[in-house]
This record gives structure tokens, C-alpha cells and sequence, in this order.
């Protein structure tokens, strides 16, 4: 009993209703694998004649593909958009009464999700996209004992970001700007689309002091077995120190954000 | 010791106040005009525990607001407000744990989920022990016919069916203060009346103070010994129902449609001696109204059948706008 069994419930509820969108997740599952295979011939297209780029080898970047896309729908949350019609439609209301923490609540009810997508979305993803491109496995000695781990510290990191900027909507009453400029954040310097090697040096400098490539290129590197030991760890501890800052900077905000609530009429 | 005190209690919503047009949406990128709306605008009250109080008030009138500062939802912007000793939108974590709330318009189930689930997941959230769990579970099934329902997801309930189920999440937790924000609005008659006896079975024998907004008089009557009310952010009257209803609400009418046209006159000829008041209508159909203590129902519908020929009559009872507004005269008046 106590907290932890409230926290477990969440994850419960997360996980119960996705299970009631089945059919969205079979959609969803085809979309990826269309993604997937855009880029693979997009960078098939790339790499003739080449041997490498970015310091990254037309197999290690098939590899770095198909386990990023998975692996985003892992770690993508809904926090920010379910913050935001929570605010505007008012319902909002109900999860104050309920006795939680309301950034814990997201975070796991999120979590709930994203077990449910590992299991029916991720898993399938790399099963299927490995029988059609080529996929390695995991490299190196740690690859693929801290690989999960980062990616679940991945997870925790990315729900701060929405959560964070779900609670402009308490500011502005709708965070769908906010929302799509995070979004665009993310997909760019997370590394999703293409590893921050790609970017100027300036960008990639700059992009040390956020937290926006922890969220897939850090871990990925770390599949791919691309750092050395130091390194790995360095990347993990700076993705654990994200998550605090960011959790922390959602407690601060929330106090704030409390107080702009307005709800009125029913 | 009062339950659940109130003093001063204020919330002023700021709204952007829009201007029309293009060169309106222009100005209004450059200079905002804000204009402060007093939802709730010093209110002052204090309920014992153990009492069922209807908070009434027409739409607009500041109700939501109150219980939702009541509850922990809003920040006040003035006053002070304790339930059982905690302030609750400080202390929300303590708070909501001792207190039980349905809004009629929303619910605290989730859509997806069954409802079974999802009480479960309340369970847990409230850290309700299991034995206390499904003894309770087992009472609400029982009293509010819950049986079937248990299994369907909440987006699939009817309203009706939706709100028993959310009296019973209310409840789980066993809290001392219950608010209950329109409970029955949008119910059948029949959904209604389980309702109110589940309302006041849960009050005798948990001893819950229950706080109850409505815009339908009928549930203050079947529930309340007292009431509050309040229009435009004030309170208006605070005491007996008893009393607010022979004092105040004076003004009924009578709907009465007829055979053959009558006008005024004739109306007037026929309801000789009766102090009533016509308030439009006819030739067919005519609206009458009348004053508790000045005339009575069964006087009138007596005269009409013995000298018109009716075809149809309705008894409306007074609409809370009506109270709301003799309240008011009293209030001129004396």
C-alpha cells in the first residue's frame, strides 16, 4: 500500500487505456514503419559513395534509424496535450481533487503508456523493421545493459519537457503554440532525425547545455557503442541530472501556475 | 465548531475584454482591455458538521466558484476559508483526502476504463484499505444498483447511470464533507429521487456534511433543513428553508389553456374577488400568477372550471430566478 501502490496505479491506468485504442496503435505502427523506410532510402541516397558521415557508417546509420523511431515510441508522451485540454475544457478540475502529486501523476500515467507501447508498438517495430533493413545489435560491453536504462532515464526526461510545457496552459489557456515549438525542439535536437554530428559545431556546442539530445542521441550512441566508458556514464549521470532540474523547475512552476487557474462556469 | 468556515471569501476572475471588428483585433494586440468579473465577492458562512446545506443561486451566481475554492480547485483572491482546520488550496494534499466531490457536468472516472477499474484505481489512490474497499463497494452496489455497471467503460454510461457511479467514487474514501455540485442535472425523475435518498441515507448514518448547489428547488427540499444563497458574488440569504419559502417565494403560477378564446376582461370577470395577476398570453392560453397567503391554487382552479371551460392546466412551481428576485424586494422593502 502507500504511495508507491498509487504510483503503480497510475501506470495502470495508463496502460488500461491505450489498451482501449487498439486500432489507433495499429495505425500508428504502420506510420513508423513508412518513416522507417523513408529514411532508409533517403539515406541509402546519402551514402552512395561514401563510406561514412558524420562520423556514422551507412550500417551503423540504419542501425542508429530503426532504434531511434522505436525507441521515440517509447519514450513520446501526451503530457503536454493532455495538460493543455485539461486546462481548456476544465476537466482539470477533477485531477486536482484526487490526493497526488500532480507532475508524479503524469509522469506515471505516462509511463503506463509507455509500457503499453514498448509492448505492442516498439518490440513489433524492431522485430519487423530488422527482418527488412539492416539492423545491428547492440555494441560494446555496455550497450545493451545501460542502453535500457538510458532510455527509460530518456522517457523520464522527455515527460519533464511536456510537462513543463504543459503548465503554460494555465498561463495562456492554450499551450498549442508552445506545444508545437517544443514538439519541433525535440524531433530536431533530440537527434531523432539525424544525429547531432550533422550540425554545425556551434549548434552541436550550444546543444551541450540542453537537454534536448539526452533524449535519443545519448542513448543511442550508447547502442551503437560509439563512447567510450568514461563517456557512457558521463551521458547517463547528465540525463539523471536533467531529469531532477527539470522535475524540480515543474514544482516551482506548478506553485505559480496554480494560482492563474481560472475555471469558470460549470 | 463549525465544519467548514468561510470569511470574506473572494474570487476576481481578470477577462481580457475583446473589441470587434479588424481594428478592434488590432488595438486589442497593442492594449488590452481587462475587466474584473467578482464571481464570488465576500462571502462569509459557517456549517456544523453533520448538516446538509443547499447553496443555491441562479447560473452566474457564483456557486461554482465558491465550491471549487471550497475545494481546493481555486486560490481565493481575498478572505479565508478552513475546512475541518485546512486551508485547501494550501494544504490540497491533506485536504482532498477528507472530502468527497461530484460535479454533475464532469466525472472523476476516467473514459476508458471501466468502472470497476477505475474505483479500484481510486482505491489505491486514497489508500483506502481492501476489507474497508469491498464493503463499501458492496454497500453502493447495493444501494445505488450498481451491479451491472461495474464492467462498462465510462465513456458507454448514461448520465444517469454515470452519476451513480460517481457518487460512489465520491464516497470510497468514506470522507466527512461531501459536495455535490448539480448533482441531478439532466436526470430522469426516477434517477433523481435514488439520488437524494442515497444523499440522505449517507448523511444519517455517516453523520456527512453535505454541501449541495442546484438551480432545482426540489433537491433543497427533499435534503435541506437550511440554505445559503448567493447572486452575483453575494450572499443573499442565509437560514431555514422553512422560512425563505413562506416568506419569499410568494409568486406562483398557473398555466391554463381553454377551450374557447377569453380575454382579459372576461378572465378578469371570472377570477372576481381573487387577488391574481395576468401575465400575458391568450386568447387560449393565460399565464396567472398569485401570492402564497393571498390566494390559493384550488380558490382559483375552482372558479376557472365552474365558469370557463378548461382544457388543460399546470402548476409551475417557482423557478430559482423568481426567489432569487423576492428576495431581493424583501430585502428593499423591509
Amino acid at each position: 500500500m502507500g504511495r508507491l501502490a498509487k504510483y503503480w496505479a497510475f501506470m495502470r491506468m495508463g496502460y488500461l487505456t491505450y489498451l482501449a485504442y487498439r486500432f489507433q496503435v495499429l495505425m500508428n505502427f504502420v506510420s513508423y514503419l513508412l518513416i522507417i523506410a523513408l529514411n532508409y532510402f533517403l539515406w541509402k541516397a546519402v551514402y552512395s559513395g561514401h563510406r561514412e558521415i558524420a562520423g556514422f557508417t551507412m550500417e551503423q546509420m540504419m542501425t542508429y534509424v530503426v532504434i531511434g523511431w522505436s525507441a521515440r515510441t517509447f519514450f513520446a508522451n501526451r503530457i503536454d496535450r493532455m495538460i493543455g485540454d485539461a486546462v481548456r475544457d476544465g476537466s482539470i478540475a477533477m485531477d486536482l481533487l484526487k490526493p497526488t502529486n500532480f507532475q508524479l501523476y503524469h509522469y506515471f500515467r505516462a509511463f503506463g503508456r509507455a509500457v503499453f507501447m514498448f509492448l505492442f508498438m516498439t518490440l513489433p517495430i524492431i522485430v519487423v523493421a530488422s527482418l527488412i533493413f539492416p539492423v545491428s545489435l547492440p555494441s560494446g560491453k555496455l550497450g545493451p545493459y545501460l542502453f535500457p536504462l538510458s532510455v527509460i532515464l530518456s522517457f523520464f526526461l522527455h515527460a519533464g519537457i511536456s510537462y513543463l510545457t504543459g503548465l503554460v496552459a494555465f498561463f495562456t489557456r492554450n499551450n498549442e503554440g508552445v506545444l508545437r515549438f517544443k514538439q519541433l525542439l525535440v524531433e530536431v535536437f533530440s537527434g531523432v532525425m539525424i544525429p547531432i554530428t550533422f550540425f554545425p559545431d556551434w549548434v552541436q556546442n550550444a546543444l551541450f547545455w540542453l537537454p534536448f539530445k539526452y533524449i535519443a542521441y545519448a542513448p543511442l550512441r550508447i547502442y551503437l557503442g560509439m563512447e567510450p566508458l568514461s563517456k557512457v556514464h558521463q551521458g547517463v549521470l547528465l540525463q539523471i541530472m536533467w531529469i531532477v532540474i527539470i522535475y524540480l523547475a515543474g514544482q516551482v512552476l506548478w506553485h505559480y501556475a496554480i494560482r492563474r487557474l481560472e475555471i469558470q462556469g460549470g | 465548531m463549525p465544519i467548514i468556515e468561510a470569511a470574506n471569501l473572494a474570487k476576481h476572475f481578470r477577462t481580457f475584454r475583446r473589441r470587434s471588428g479588424l481594428w478592434g483585433s488590432f488595438k486589442d494586440l497593442v492594449n488590452r482591455k481587462y475587466e474584473t468579473v467578482r464571481a464570488v465577492d465576500g462571502v462569509s458562512f459557517a456549517i456544523e458538521p453533520g448538516e446538509m446545506v443547499g447553496y443555491i443561486g441562479a447560473n452566474g451566481a457564483g456557486k461554482s466558484t465558491t465550491i471549487k475554492m471550497l475545494t481546493g480547485i481555486l486560490v481565493p483572491t481575498s478572505g479565508r476559508v478552513a475546512v475541518r482546520g485546512l486551508v485547501p488550496h494550501r494544504q490540497r494534499y491533506q485536504h482532498v483526502k477528507q472530502i468527497g466531490v461530484v460535479f454533475g457536468q464532469r466525472t472523476q472516472l476516467w473514459w476508458d476504463i471501466a468502472v470497476i477499474e477505475a474505483l479500484r484505481l481510486l482505491q489505491r489512490i486514497y489508500e483506502v484499505p481492501k476489507a474497508d474497499f469491498e464493503a463499501r463497494l458492496k454497500k453502493f452496489e447495493e444501494v445505488l444498483g450498481l451491479g451491472d455497471l461495474l464492467n462498462i467503460p465510462v465513456r458507454k454510461l448514461s448520465l444517469g447511470q454515470r452519476m451513480r457511479c460517481d457518487l460512489a467514487a465520491s464516497l470510497l474514501h468514506n470522507p466527512p464533507v461531501l459536495f455535490l455540485d448539480e448533482p441531478t442535472i439532466g436526470l430522469d425523475i426516477a434517477v433523481k429521487a435514488s439520488v437524494r435518498d442515497f444523499i440522505r441515507e449517507i448523511n444519517r448514518e455517516y453523520g456527512t456534511t453535505v454541501i449541495l448547489t442546484t438551480h432545482d428547488l426540489s433537491d433543497i427540499e427533499r435534503l435541506c433543513r437550511r440554505v445559503i444563497m448567493i447572486d452575483r458574488g453575494r450572499l443573499i440569504y442565509d437560514g431555514e428553508l422553512k422560512s425563505l419559502k413562506e416568506q419569499a417565494v410568494g409568486a406562483r403560477r398557473l398555466v391554463v389553456d381553454f377551450v374557447l378564446p377569453v380575454d382579459r376582461a372576461g378572465l378578469q370577470r371570472a377570477l372576481e374577488g381573487c387577488p391574481v395577476e395576468l401575465e400575458g398570453g391568450g386568447p387560449f392560453r393565460w399565464e396567472i400568477s398569485f401570492r402564497r397567503g393571498q390566494a390559493n391554487a384550488p380558490e382559483i382552479i375552482g372558479l376557472l372550471m365552474s365558469r370557463l371551460e378548461v382544457r388543460d392546466l399546470e402548476l409551475e412551481e417557482p423557478r430559482i430566478e423568481e426567489v432569487v428576485r423576492e428576495v431581493y424586494r424583501r430585502e428593499r422593502a423591509g
